[in-house]
């Protein structure tokens, strides 16, 4: 077990002549035990992070630590990753077509001259609590993307690394699979008690499996914390959109005693308390889970009573196109070429009239011109 | 019913073109094959006939034939094809093995240095043999080694490894670079993941540049000429020389020997000519090795 630490690690790739900086002065602390995750779009750095832990790759500038331990610094691998003892499950699994699933686990064991005995041990142990004792006698080309998956998890824990290192490991699965292999690894972590770190661009990963999670956009890392915090308070736009499914709109701004209003044509949301903001427009961001749909029935008294917390009607909005998905329906607006999401329980239909309520106290305000989360100190007051 | 018939009509039409290419393409096979056999038949029927009767007959139709000319130059040829075995099969292995590794080296280590000795070592292919004469010489006997075995396959390997390092470093490239990766994580050395992971992944392509490397040296002239002094250490393509110039060629026998000494590279690949092949399509379809 041990300690992962970055201190102000850059890497830069040269190509000929041009220089790439993929990373810039990333500071990362992952503590002994935890299930840290790394969430980022495609090509944000997430791998050449994960790939400087490894030793893969020496960051350009920088070092990195395991406990008091420098394993690499300004351009030097001072610990090569054969010497890391670490399990690391790739992308594309990068398992060894040539040997069998069993041989693939034993692998690295065999390199550690363990003795037959406990290599056998040891590879059915991981087999059982993986599920792929059947497949071990197969190559990893006879097998499904699943079972594969689970060799290179089984591999990458045979010999009891001090941490695990797993690179999207399920973006290579069907949807189910995922479900079943986000379920597996859990519970192999809770199980072995091993630190782990999840590298990946899809949140329902980072939900699923996370305690802390580190947000990197093109290089940077943008925010840190636990994921319902990055969820519920992005330190920007960019953030709000990698956690999930965001609405962002920039409003138009006009002050009624001391309250604004954020007006967007027929879309206004009143009373909203802002502190030394100096610009006629506002960007807004709401998730579509917060901005609440139902039919409109005519008579629609008692809003404040129907929704918990801060609950405010936009309006009435005609349903332009409708999504079903496990249990609920997303409803787009349209409003002037501008869609908007929200979700409802019930059926809706194209064409269909419907009232929108918008949950306040999980708006998110972004600065127009910055996009850099506004703070709102405790919950926007109401009218 | 109409449109029935239609998409029938439209199979066979398909059907058809496929048919035709078919037949184009073994058409074109067979004009390939003939044109690569027909070495191998004349060296055969005009070996089997007489000394006066090769001279007299048309060179591609058979005669009165007899094996006599045949038994006669594979007894002469006995001692030059074995020491020719000897000579180019360890040439082979090593150059291969040693060129495998070499090409694993450049395929770790950075770019810049990759590029500077690939250049190298590809102009080091290249060299023409002539250039060498002296200094080769000159080298072997100073350490000792002039027409002897160890000499000789020594000289081979200093034209011989540039080529295995050339050939597999084409080879490794294709390997998935993410694989060997892992068996670093896994802790395995160099030494580790050279033998159990890069080999045999690469297994392929290190047939296929045995397979060449042998049957260059098989035909190499060059190097026994210059370091053989003794009848008794003549390579299979030193022999063959001998039936051609000097007073008198026997046609006959120079067929005959011919065919004897194409036999051994010519039956190592009929047996390993599919790896060779595959080989080589490993690149062509983005196959790993
Ligand atoms: N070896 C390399 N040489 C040059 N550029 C690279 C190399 N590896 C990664 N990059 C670049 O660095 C950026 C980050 O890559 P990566 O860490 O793989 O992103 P992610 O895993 O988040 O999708 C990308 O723009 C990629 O093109
Ligand atoms: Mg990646």
């Amino acid at each position: 077990m041990v300690n992962i630490k970055l201190n102000n690690v850059s890497k830069i790739f040269k190509k000929g002549k041009t220089e790439f900086k993929a990373l810039s002065n990333i500071n990362l602390e992952i503590p002994d035990n935890s299930f840290f995750g790394i969430l980022g779009a495609s090509g944000a750095g997430k791998t050449t992070t994960m790939r400087i832990i490894a030793g893969l790759e020496a960051p350009t500038m920088g070092e990195v630590l395991f406990d008091k331990t420098v394993v690499s610094k300004d351009d030097r691998t001072i610990i090569d990753p054969e010497e890391r003892d670490i399990g690391m499950v790739f992308q594309n699994w990068a398992l060894y077509p040539h040997m069998n699933n069993y041989e693939n686990i034993a692998f690295p064991l065999k390199v550690k001259k363990w003795n037959q005995n406990e290599i056998t041990k040891r590879v059915y142990e991981l087999a059982d609590i993986l599920g792929i004792r059947e497949v071990l006698a197969k190559r990893p080309g006879e097998i499904s993307g699943g079972q594969q998956q689970r060799v290179a998890v089984a591999r990458a824990l045979a010999k009891n690394p001090k941490f695990l290192l797993l690179d999207e490991p399920f973006s290579n699965l069907d949807a189910n699979a995922r479900d079943d292999a986000r379920a597996l690894v859990k519970k192999v972590k809770n199980e072995l008690g091993i630190t782990t770190i999840i590298v990946s661009h899809d949140p329902a990963d980072i939900f699923a499996l996370a305690e802390k999670v580190a947000v990197i956009s093109r290089g940077n890392l943008v925010q840190l914390g636990t994921p319902k915090d990055l969820y519920d308070y992005p330190s920007n736009e960019r953030v709000a959109g990698t956690l999930g499914d965001i609405n962002i709109v920039d409003f138009d701004l006009k002050e009624k005693n001391g309250y604004y209003d954020l007006i967007f044509e027929n879309f206004i949301i009143t009373g909203i308390k802002l502190n030394d903001y100096n610009d006629s427009k506002i960007t807004l961001g709401i998730r579509p889970e917060d901005l609440i749909i139902e039919k409109s029935t005519e008579i629609d008294s008692n809003i404040e009573t129907k929704y918990e917390g801060n609950t405010q009607k936009i309006g009435v909005f005609e349903a332009d196109t409708v999504n079903y998905n496990q249990g609920s329906f997303s409803v787009v607006l349209n409003i002037s070429g501008t869609k908007i999401k929200g979700i409802s329980r019930e059926p809706i239909f194209y064409g269909d009239k419907v009232n929108v309520y918008i949950n306040k106290s999980k708006i998110k305000l972004f600065e127009y011109a910055s996009k850099d989360a506004i703070k709102l100190n405790e919950e926007i007051e109401r009218n | 019913m109409i449109k029935n018939k239609n998409t029938n009509s439209n199979i066979n039409g398909a059907k058809n073109v496929k048919n035709v290419k078919r037949i184009i393409h073994n058409i074109i096979l067979v004009i390939f094959s003939i044109l690569w056999l027909f070495p191998i038949y004349v060296m055969v029927i005009d070996g089997l006939k007489s000394a006066s009767g090769v001279l007299i007959t048309p060179i591609l139709f058979p005669a009165k034939s007899s094996l006599g000319p045949f038994i006669t130059v594979t007894t002469a040829l006995e001692r030059p094809i074995l020491n020719s075995i000897i000579y180019t099969v360890p040439t082979a292995i090593i150059s291969t093995y040693i060129g495998a590794m070499a090409a694993f080296y450049f395929y770790k280590k950075a770019r810049m240095i990759n590029t500077l000795l690939f250049t190298i070592i590809a102009i080091a292919t290249f060299v023409p043999y002539e250039i060498t004469l002296l200094p080769l010489t000159k080298f072997i006997s100073s350490i000792g080694l002039l027409n002897t075995y160890p000499g000789i396959i020594i000289a081979m390997l200093i034209f011989y490894l540039p080529t295995g390092a050339l050939l597999m470093s084409i080879f490794l490239a294709v390997l998935p670079k993410t694989t060997l990766e892992s068996a670093r994580i896994d802790g395995a050395n160099d030494w580790t993941i050279f033998n159990k992971v890069v080999l045999p992944l690469a297994m392929p392509g290190f047939i296929s540049t045995f397979i060449f490397i042998l049957i260059e040296s098989w035909n190499n002239f060059f190097v026994p000429l210059v370091l053989v002094t003794t009848p008794g250490m003549n390579s299979a393509s030193l022999a063959l020389m001998s039936y051609t110039g000097g007073y008198g060629t026997l046609y006959n026998e120079s067929f005959a020997s011919a065919f004897i000494a194409s036999l051994i590279p010519l039956v190592i690949f009929v047996f390993l000519g599919r790896y060779f092949i595959r080989g080589f399509q490993a690149f062509g379809t983005g196959r790993k090795g």
